[in-house]
């Protein structure tokens, strides 16, 4: 490949930092690597393959996880301001890899390094320091138990607004297993980075630098950046800008498709309370929007009057929107927003933090477990969101998600426990969206949709109530897509704006780095990506039974427009999937497929 | 044939473009889409306007026919119906 050509959008190195032995090494990155992985969850996926430590559970020291940037972050290419963070997920035990956009992407990679690899477990609580190759781990004792709001100013205070951080809140400290990594306000919200950080005894991880690296051809860089930036200001992405993913809620209700209490029902009585413009009436709400972005999706919501004025505003999206209300009973916006707040605060991923509240909610409606949660009950949900938090009483077990918590409450609970994995599902009623059914089973971290986005495929035709071949078709071509999108890194909701995605992703990676992907090649760097993830769990101990969807989804009905999925044609459609990956029918890697992608490197 | 009712709902950036939440509308079957977004004008003139860019189905709408099938080409024949929800192409986030 390009082993001899100069590197352009890339420092070529990356940083592993041994917390346990509290040492450094910088370890190259060759072109051929950096070419055949991009950047992002790509680049780190195949970084973390190297560690081999798969076989540590994802909270043991030895357990490593890698924050990515891309050849991108610091050019003028819209909402490209992001990193990936890679490691074990400590809710499924397989791969876990989070995004977020913030100014952290960008002073990170102005450090000199592609990515930042952290192992080991420092001796007490400490915050990393990283300026370009200085660095330092320093106390974090005043930090630690503060909240992620109150934890960046500090830290912004003691060493100076030079410096990006990454922290995280009192969740993360007490390794919820699913706590989030904060910046700016923005999570790398799912399958718990914000634990393994704190399993690592840090507080938080302070970038700062001035390292700049080249554009091959910086001319025509920015003026593609800037034609793009142009449409991203048009119809493709008015909704984002508008109204915000929070208006999902009422359209995804309509269509049955609405996860209602715990995913009994896929509409909610009341899910007319979250009509979110009418709401915005009697309620403050500004716009923002991540670093280096043009759309600015993120609408915050201000209680006004609140007596709990810390917790009184929050930034909405459907996810928390969604899991903080109608998949707990919630009918009242004021609470979710609350509720909201406190998950940003304590450092918890609203998906998870709701389906656990609302599983246990069901236990109780069912008898199955004693406990102050019940359906529909606000101040059940913020107690709950306190208990996990602090990990106190019940909240302790909670704590642990839901896969866990059904193991211990038994009594068939696990039938019904909203996971794929051990990661909980999101705000899509799988009875109601099949594909995306079939992409939260075969998904590498569990039910996401972040990965796969088979949602897109189900609003199209009459796809939604089938599971077929084309099914599997579908959601490969959806997860493929991610795949670049999460490795140059940019934001998915530009993806309307592109008229030919991989020709136009090929042309500003080629301006970037001078390299020469087309279509082919990026198609070829997806298939392996993919690969590269799955390759991970397999070594982790992945097995085709993990595959699944809980059996609530395959023996009841919502009612209209949501069938119960037939257990055989979803076994098919999974078949189908693995096949038309060129996979082995169980899910499993063949050598020669492996050598194809060039992945037999990693294959121990 | 007497003309047959179809509740016409608008979500997401239809209902910004339309600004309307629900309209029910009486047309004659068969029909196409075009048709009955246009029969939303008559009744409330301007209405359909913004929902579409040179006599095509505006960037970032979508229709669903009776909760089931989705379409975005207006010359779609609708031989039956009883309710047109325009909303967002975009559900994801
Ligand atoms: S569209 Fe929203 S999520 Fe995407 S980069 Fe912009 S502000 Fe961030």
């Amino acid at each position: 490949m390009n082993s001899e050509r100069a590197l352009f959008g890339y420092h070529g190195q990356y940083l592993k930092i041994d917390l346990s032995k509290n040492e450094y090494e910088i370890i190259s990155l060759s072109n051929e690597r950096l070419e055949k992985f991009i950047g992002g969850i790509g680049l780190a996926t195949s970084i973390l393959l190297d560690q081999r430590d798969d076989h540590y559970p994802a909270l043991s020291p030895e357990s490593s996880m890698v924050f990515c940037f891309s050849p991108l972050v610091g050019s003028p290419v819209t909402t490209s301001a992001k990193f990936a963070v890679v490691s074990k997920s400590p809710l499924t035990q397989r791969l876990n890899d989070a995004m977020a956009g913030s100014g952290f992407a960008i002073a990170g990679k102005k450090t000199g390094f592609d990515a930042i690899c952290i192992t080991g477990r420092a001796s007490r609580p400490s915050v990393v320091l990283i300026e370009q190759d200085c660095i330092n781990i320093v106390d974090a004792n005043e930090f630690w138990g503060l909240g992620c709001h109150e934890t960046q100013n500090r830290l912004l205070e003691k060493f100076g607004k030079q410096f990006s951080f990454a922290t995280i809140g009192p969740a993360g400290e007490r390794q919820v297993r699913y706590a989030t990594l904060s910046h700016d306000g923005r999570h790398a919200g799912r399958g718990g980075s914000g634990a393994v950080l704190g399993s690592k005894n840090i507080k938080a991880i302070g970038v700062h630098g001035a390292i700049r690296t080249p554009w091959a051809n910086a001319e025509k860089l920015v003026a593609v950046s800037k034609a793009l930036s142009k449409k991203s200001l048009g119809k493709a992405t008015e909704k984002y800008r508008e109204l915000g993913t929070v208006e999902n809620l009422v359209t995804l209700n309509r269509l049955n498709a609405l996860p209602t209490r715990n995913f009994q029902a896929g509409k909610f009585e009341q899910a007319s309370q979250f009509d979110m413009s009418a709401f915005s009436k009697s309620a403050e709400k500004t716009r923002s929007s991540c670093a280096a972005c043009t759309i600015g999706c993120e609408h915050i919501y201000k209680i006004k009057n609140s007596a709990d004025t810390d917790h009184s505003s929050a930034r909405l999206e459907y996810e928390n929107l969604f899991a903080l209300g109608p998949l707990c009973g919630i009918s009242d916006v004021e609470t979710v927003i609350q509720a909201s707040a406190l998950c940003d605060d304590y450092g918890l991923d609203t998906i998870s933090t709701g389906a656990t509240i609302a599983f246990v909610m069901e236990c109780v409606e069912k008898g199955l477990v004693d406990q102050p949660i019940q359906f529909g009950n606000g101040d059940d949900l913020l107690n709950a969101i306190h208990a996990i938090g602090k990990r106190t009483g019940f909240g302790d077990l909670m704590a642990e998600g839901t896969m866990r918590l059904s193991q211990t409450i038994g009594q068939g609970s696990e039938k019904f426990a909203p996971h794929v994995k051990g990661m909980e599902i999101p705000g899509y009623e799988p009875r109601a969206l099949k594909t995306m059914a079939l992409g939260f089973a075969v998904q590498t971290r569990g039910a996401d949709h972040n990965r796969s986005g088979a949602y897109d495929a189900d609003f199209r035709g009459e796809n939604r109530f089938h599971l077929d071949s084309n099914s599997a078709a579908a959601a490969i071509e959806t997860e493929n897509k991610a795949a670049i999108f999460d490795s140059m890194i940019l934001c998915k909701f530009v993806r309307r704006v592109f008229d030919d995605f991989y020709s136009e992703a090929a042309n500003i990676l080629n301006l970037m780095t001078g390299w020469n992907y087309d279509v082919e090649t990026l198609e070829l760097a997806a298939e392996r990506i993919i690969a590269a993830k799955k390759l991970y769990n397999i070594r982790s101990g992945w097995l085709p039974e993990q595959d699944r969807l809980p059996d609530r989804f395959f023996d009841d009905s919502t009612g209209e427009f949501g069938e119960k999925i037939d257990r055989e044609k979803f076994a098919g459609a999974i078949t189908s999937y693995n096949t038309q990956r060129g996979w082995q029918e169980n899910g499993f890697l063949s050598d020669s497929l492996l050598e194809q992608l060039e992945l037999a490197e990693f294959n121990i | 044939m007497k003309p047959t009712p179809i509740d016409v709902e608008f979500f997401g950036v239809a209902r910004l473009a339309a600004g309307l939440t629900y309209i029910e509308v009486l047309i004659d079957m068969p029909t196409t889409l075009g048709k009955i977004i246009h029969s939303i004008d008559s009744l409330v003139p301007g209405a359909a306007g913004g929902l579409l860019v040179d006599e095509k189905l505006a960037p970032g709408i979508i229709i669903n026919i009776d909760g089931r099938r989705f379409e975005t080409d207006l010359s779609t024949e609708i031989n039956s119906a009883k309710s047109v929800i325009l909303m967002s192409i975009d559900v994801g986030g």
